[in-house]
């Protein structure tokens, strides 16, 4: 009789939990990688090899995470707070090892989603695996659109083709009959600069007489920049990595050719400005989204100070004027954003979140400039860029933001 | 024809930067028998250190002197701690283990220093001269000059100085070696130090015009690969005219053959390479080892 009591207990229980938990998984079954206290996150990026300065933004993410966590963790928006757990891999900038670096993370690790997985080649190398298994690949730290898993990604810094919408606008004011000679890197990178530059310059007076290819391997560019030099143009553009863009900078200073020079922000942050002598730089021209942050003291902008003492508790292996780290600290801020506004702790609930961003701000940003994406029709949040020129010292703004909402292309 | 002479004249400049390296690989090889992957990343380190030395403050010359000294230090303890160990494992062991120096080198630098470039001073005065259109920069003509009398000291003493004999004898053949008497193995650790020292000084003439960083070398050896091989590997003079022909070569291509461009731009060396040793396997000013039967 006792026996028959118990058993029936029992049931009723088993019942009532099956109930519960049958009425939690209508709600919210929660993605793996996230439990009631700890999201787990991973980020894949360069540490190591020739492009290892692009690590930065692995660092600049840690740093504003370990900020967040020492605050007490992100309260989220299902009411709950939680830490941050980041999972950092190093894949040297081969996109093969970001996948099998994705794998391990989505797999062993079970995290929620990645963050800032740096570089085109590499994001399009996991595309397909994230789609697969519906893992958000969020802010990727890649300048080019020909995306493959728009649903399950969202960009970050601006496309490069919107960089050249921008400088073929300044162009267009304050040189319309600029002869322009190209330094550009043979990849995706370039290939998606100069087309867009193309279009944009189509029906002016402004011609592009010559065109050099540089990879991020070569030892010198003088050859390439010779022969750029002699073909009399007065404008030259360079879109190279920070070595051979420092190169150049410093080329056409050094070699009395004495062109516009614009620089793409692949290699204009000051620490490339700083490696090439700041006096060589006078007079080079940016575009970013970032404001500049010239100092390490105390600026009276919130934002900047927030982000200057993160880096230095997290002792990143960046300076404080480090492009590459402030990008990474704010793709760090616009994640916490996406979670403190994630209602339930689901992977299509982020993807929904970080598709439909309506102005949202960023401590690092220039004023100004927001982040919008639009579900279905815009996975690009930053959209708008300030150009700088820079004057021996410091990047001084030129003209007001120039603003690219809801027009990046090919 | 000024954009030619221009090519030429910075095929040149680079062509010094491969030979600066190839003119440690060279004598690795000739004081040891081994190629040294990690030649260009060991030279790195002592850069850096030289850097960090300026920061503190101490004088240029006077960093650099102390730099080279170290190098010579760092050469002797990979010999005794990484080297050593392996002698008599078969070459293929060898390589990897130089690789292996070349990835631990990088990793320390980028650990210590971090990966982002710096700027470092030259020995030489900045900018450089024109004649006619054609720009011709100081340090590189410094950079020729202090590698050609390195050259010419190295071929010096391993022709006439017992030492150089010895330590070449000890690379030719270990154990007869040692039947003649030769300290065999402070003949290759002393290989190894000075290898150290014309590695780091060629990564200090270097530094100013690629900026530092843990990887300045890295792309350099491959062409001061082909320059040794073109050159001939046992010739420091064949070094520095087989970077010379590299760097020449490989400017003229990238600018002159369409079909090539400056993405390919290394075929063109490598091509000329092979060519050359067709026609002369021990490369432009390498000898024929002579076997008497």
């Amino acid at each position: 009789m006792r026996l028959v009591t118990v058993l029936r207990g029992c049931a009723i229980q088993l019942a009532a939990a099956a109930l519960l938990a049958a009425s939690h998984a209508s709600a919210a079954e929660p993605s793996p990688g996230i439990t009631d206290d700890t999201i787990k996150i991973g980020v894949t990026g360069p540490l190591t090899g020739p492009v290892a300065v692009v690590g930065g933004v692995a660092e600049g993410i840690r740093a504003r995470v370990e900020q967040a966590n020492g605050e007490g963790g992100v309260k989220m928006g299902d009411g709950k707070t939680r830490k941050i757990e980041l999972v950092i891999e190093d894949d040297g900038l081969d996109p093969q090892r970001t996948l099998a670096n994705v794998r391990k993370m989505v797999e062993k690790d079970k995290v929620f989603a990645l963050v800032g997985t740096a570089a085109t080649p590499n994001n399009l190398a996991i595309g397909r695996y994230i789609s697969q298994k519906k893992v958000p690949n969020v802010f990727m730290y890649s300048g080019v659109v020909a995306l493959n898993a728009p649903e399950w990604e969202v960009g970050f810094v601006p496309s490069f083709s919107t960089e050249a919408d921008a400088f073929a606008e300044y162009l267009k004011i304050n040189r319309p009959d600029a002869r322009v000679a190209f330094l550009y890197l043979n990849t995706e990178t370039g290939q998606t600069f100069m087309t867009a530059f193309d279009g944009a310059i189509e029906g002016t007076a402004i011609r592009v007489l010559e065109r050099q290819p540089v990879t991020s391997q070569d030892p010198t560019v003088e050859t390439q920049l010779n022969t750029l030099k002699a073909s009399g143009a007065d404008t030259l553009v360079i879109i190279a990595a920070p070595r051979q863009g420092g190169e150049a900078i410093r080329f056409q200073s050094e070699s009395g050719w004495k062109p516009l020079t614009l620089v793409t922000n692949l290699s204009s942050a000051y620490p490339v400005l700083q490696s090439v002598g700041l006096e060589n730089a006078k007079g080079i021209i940016t575009s970013d989204f970032l404001k500049p942050i010239v100092s390490d003291q105390k600026s009276g902008d919130e934002g900047v100070d927030r982000y200057l003492d993160a880096i230095k508790s997290a002792n990143v292996n960046f300076v404080f004027a480090n492009t590459i780290g402030q990008t990474g600290y704010a793709i760090g801020d616009a994640l916490i954003q996406s979670l403190e506004k994630l209602k339930q702790p689901t992977r299509e609930e982020l993807m929904k979140v970080v598709h439909n961003m309506d102005g949202w701000k960023n401590p690092l940003f220039f004023d100004g400039i927001s982040m919008n994406t639009k579900e279905g029709s815009d996975i690009y949040p930053v959209e708008a860029l300030q150009l700088y020129q820079f004057d021996g010292q410091k990047y001084i703004p030129i003209g007001g933001v120039l603003e690219f909402e809801g027009t990046t292309h090919e | 024809m000024s954009l030619f002479f221009q090519l030429v004249t910075s095929g040149l400049a680079t062509g010094a930067i491969y030979a600066a390296l190839a003119l440690a690989l060279v004598l690795i090889f000739r004081a040891t028998n081994v190629v040294n992957f990690g030649q260009g990343e060991m030279a790195t380190f002592s850069a850096y250190c030289t850097w960090q030395l300026m920061q503190w403050g101490v004088p240029l010359w006077l960093a650099v002197l102390a730099s080279l000294v170290g190098a010579f230090a760092i050469g002797i303890v990979t010999f005794r701690l990484i080297i050593r160990p392996m002698m008599d494992a078969p070459v293929e062991a060898t390589v990897v283990i130089t690789l292996g120096i070349l990835v631990l080198f990088q990793a320390a630098c980028m650990w210590i220093w971090g990966a982002e470039q710096l700027s470092f001073p030259s020995l030489f005065p900045g900018g450089g001269f024109g004649i006619g259109e054609v720009r011709v920069l100081a340090s590189a003509v410094g950079t020729l000059a202090i590698l050609l009398a390195i050259a010419l000291a190295m071929g010096f003493i391993f022709r006439f100085t017992k030492l150089g004999l010895s330590m070449r004898a000890a690379a030719f053949d270990r154990t007869r070696s040692v039947l003649v008497g030769v300290d065999v193995e402070r003949m290759l650790m002393l290989g190894w130090g000075f290898a150290s020292v014309i590695g780091a000084l060629a990564a200090i003439l270097i530094a100013p015009r690629l900026f530092l960083s843990p990887t300045m070398m890295t792309p350099i050896l491959f062409y001061a690969l082909a320059a040794a091989t073109l050159g001939g590997w046992d010739s420091p003079l064949g070094a520095i005219v087989g970077g010379l022909a590299v760097g020449v070569t490989e400017s003229l291509g990238a600018s002159y053959l369409p079909f090539v461009g400056a993405d390919m731009r290394i075929a063109v060396p490598i091509a000329l390479t092979l060519i050359i040793l067709l026609v002369k396997p021990v490369g432009l000013f390498g000898s024929y080892k002579v076997t008497k039967l």
